[in-house]
């Protein structure tokens, strides 16, 4: 028999012997516990139910956070152009992109590096970024952005005035810290302190600067070397003005005329300021100009009813400056304080007492000024302004009254108690006259 | 049925899955798919029906019953945690087969069985003897073994103490009745490699046989 047939014969009797193998039953206990680790897996995907549960709250709690951190990103480094608004009259916007002017209709129109705005006739237009500047193009000027920073990165924000008259409100950004410039032909004009407002008119080879509120940092503008000499800069406090003539050094800052002031009130129906403002400079100077009659400015939108009263009193002052009586004057200051008594207000009472003592100071009424000046120290004696009201009380102890102890001592009152003011060196002077 | 109650409802389940499977018919498919919903009465009527058929392969492989209950136990639930991952391609059948030996071999390792085996050494199936106690007594004729089945057991012994790769291909051709190709998809080897070792783990049993003429 071959190996092969031998195989196929052990294989038949193999598996006939092998075949059909005898049943086994699984006992109960041992089925008893399949059944209840088959339960247990239940518990088990529930268990993992759970994590499944929280791990697609991880998951949109992720991708919300993502969604966030892109949002912030986006918001942080897009460049947020600034746009056109409140026109009036005839207004042109070159677009460098497509290289051709067109006529401004639409608010909000904005405006991309190299853009240019014009202005004709009597039109007006306002450039306007965020919070931080508002720029106001009057009539027949023309004005070119020519830096636009992108959100935190960037440098200062660049606008070129080629010429006319542009009125800027500047807020310095705590987030972004950045500069506002307005380069003229003769002159670079940016802000370093806080708020400021400034006006350029870059006419007939010259550019003059006026400054409201805050410092601002006037650079004559080499042409030829396109370059800003640190010896060719001045700075502008508020209430002065300077001059740039084209190659030449800004001019030495002095105070504006009372006209020009009236002027850029102006600048406070633009931005964010307060509808009625005592026009004092920041200088060291101030009480002095105070103690000759500043002007309040109000507001013309301003429309509740110390606006209205005010406005009214005002008319008769600059009558009563004009051609009064000092019986006139008196009457003003009563109606003056009957305002103040009537309608206490914190924000306002300081600068209107301020203004009050003043005016009787005017017609020597030196008594009531110092009991004036002193309400504001008694009453408020923690605001900004409390030390133009001492260094005030000093200077009308040693003019009007001729009391030089008394005005000694008022001086060093303003010395020791408010060492960080403009007036200490007012007062260090009025010493010196005493004779101290 | 109850899910998640251990106690009293447990029996009520099993007797609910013996009633299923008596009354009403579901093939394989149709229970796999109600299991992979996590459907476990359907899964015990699977466990029903195929469970008796591991444990004996299971015993015949390991060689001992308590072991193979435990290996059953476990293969069953192994297979429920991973009936999602069943394609149905092939037998239901060849996939426990396959998982089940598998686990065999992993108690084999774990209880650190020989490989080899020769004649004198332990039986796998009961330590404190060895094969040729296992044997009947050549002074024994024949006729005293009246019982076939006492017989099958002793052949199944003899084949449990064989090595795995002999014991696997007769336990699944030869005692489980698959095909050489089928018992070549569950080792997860080539057909001839199946028959070749078919033929050899044959001769060697009946080497043995024809040995103590049983």
């Amino acid at each position: 028999m071959s190996s092969f047939w031998e195989r196929i014969l052990i294989g038949r009797r193999i598996k006939k012997k092998l075949s059909d193998p005898p049943g086994y039953k699984m006992s109960k206990e041992k089925k008893r516990e399949f059944y209840a680790q088959l339960f247990d897996i239940k518990a088990e995907v529930e268990m993992r139910a759970i994590p499944k549960r929280r791990v697609f709250m991880k998951g949109l709690a992720g991708v919300t956070l993502s969604l966030f951190i892109l949002v912030l990103m986006y918001n942080l480094f897009r460049p947020n152009y600034p746009y056109v608004s409140r026109i009036r009259g005839m207004v042109k916007v070159f677009r460098s992109a497509r290289n051709e002017w067109v006529f401004v209709q639409d608010d909000k129109l904005r405006l991309h590096r190299d853009d240019m705005v014009k202005t004709f006739g009597d039109g007006q237009v306002d450039v306007i970024y965020r919070d931080e500047y508002h720029l106001r193009l009057k009539n027949n000027s023309e004005m070119k952005l020519v830096n636009v920073p992108s959100g935190v990165i960037g440098s200062d924000i660049k606008y070129s005035v080629n010429r006319g008259k542009v009125f800027a409100y500047y807020k310095r950004s705590q987030l972004y810290k950045r500069s506002l410039s307005l380069v003229t032909p003769q002159a670079d004009v940016s802000v370093i302190g806080t708020d400021f407002m400034v006006e350029t008119s870059p006419n007939f080879g010259s550019t003059w600067v006026g400054v409201l509120n805050g410092v601002v940092k006037v650079s004559a503008f080499d042409l030829k070397q396109a370059v800003m000499p640190k010896e060719m800069s001045v700075l502008v406090d508020a209430g002065k003005k300077t001059r740039v003539l084209s190659g030449r050094a800004p001019l030495q800052p002095e105070r504006m005329l009372e006209d020009e002031l009236f002027e850029l009130e102006e600048l406070y129906r633009i931005g964010t300021k307060p509808q009625i403002a005592l026009l004092i400079s920041t200088g060291e100077t101030r009480t002095r100009e105070l103690l000759s009659i500043v002007p309040l400015f109000v507001a013309a939108d301003a429309k509740h009813k110390i606006a209205r009263e005010i406005r009214k009193i005002s008319e008769q002052f600059r009558y009563a400056l004009k051609e009064g009586t000092k019986e006139q004057f008196l009457f003003n200051i009563r109606q003056f304080e009957h305002i103040v008594d009537r309608y206490p207000s914190p924000k306002y009472d300081v600068q209107f007492l301020l203004l009050i003592g003043a005016y009787y100071k005017y017609v020597n009424e030196g008594e009531k000024s110092i009991e004036t000046f002193k309400r504001i120290l008694r009453d408020y004696p923690r605001s900004r302004l409390a030390s133009i009201a001492q260094c005030a009380i000093g200077i009308i102890y040693e003019e009007v009254l001729d009391d030089p102890a008394k005005a000694r001592s008022a001086y060093e009152d303003v010395i020791s108690k408010y060492p960080l003011s403009v007036e200490v060196e007012e007062a260090k002077a009025g010493l010196e006259r005493l004779g101290l | 049925m109850v899910l998640g109650c251990k106690s009293d409802s447990f029996s009520q389940d099993i007797i609910g899955v013996r009633i299923l499977k008596k009354d009403i018919f579901f093939s394989d498919n149709e229970l796999i798919a109600r299991s992979k919903k996590g459907d476990k009465q359907a899964f015990g009527m699977l466990f029903e029906k195929y469970h008796e058929r591991i444990l004996g392969y299971l015993y015949r492989y390991i060689g001992d019953f308590q072991l193979a209950e435990d290996s059953t136990v476990k293969v069953f639930l192994s297979v429920y945690r991973n009936i999602s991952n069943y394609t149905e391609q092939g037998l239901f059948l060849h996939w426990l087969y396959r998982i089940s030996t598998n686990e065999a071999k992993n108690q084999l390792k774990a209880n650190s069985r020989k490989k080899e085996v020769s004649i004198d050494a332990p039986a796998k199936f009961d330590a404190r003897k060895t094969l040729a106690d296992i044997m009947p007594d050549e002074r024994s004729r024949p006729d005293d073994i009246v019982a076939t089945k006492e017989l099958k057991e002793i052949y199944y012994k003899i084949v449990g103490s064989f090595d795995k790769k002999y014991k696997d291909v007769l336990l699944l051709c030869d005692v489980e009745g698959l095909s050489n190709v089928d018992a070549a998809k569950v080792l997860g080897m080539n057909p001839l490699t199946v028959g070749t070792r078919l033929s050899r783990a044959r001769k060697i049993l009946h080497d043995i046989m024809k040995k103590y003429k049983i």
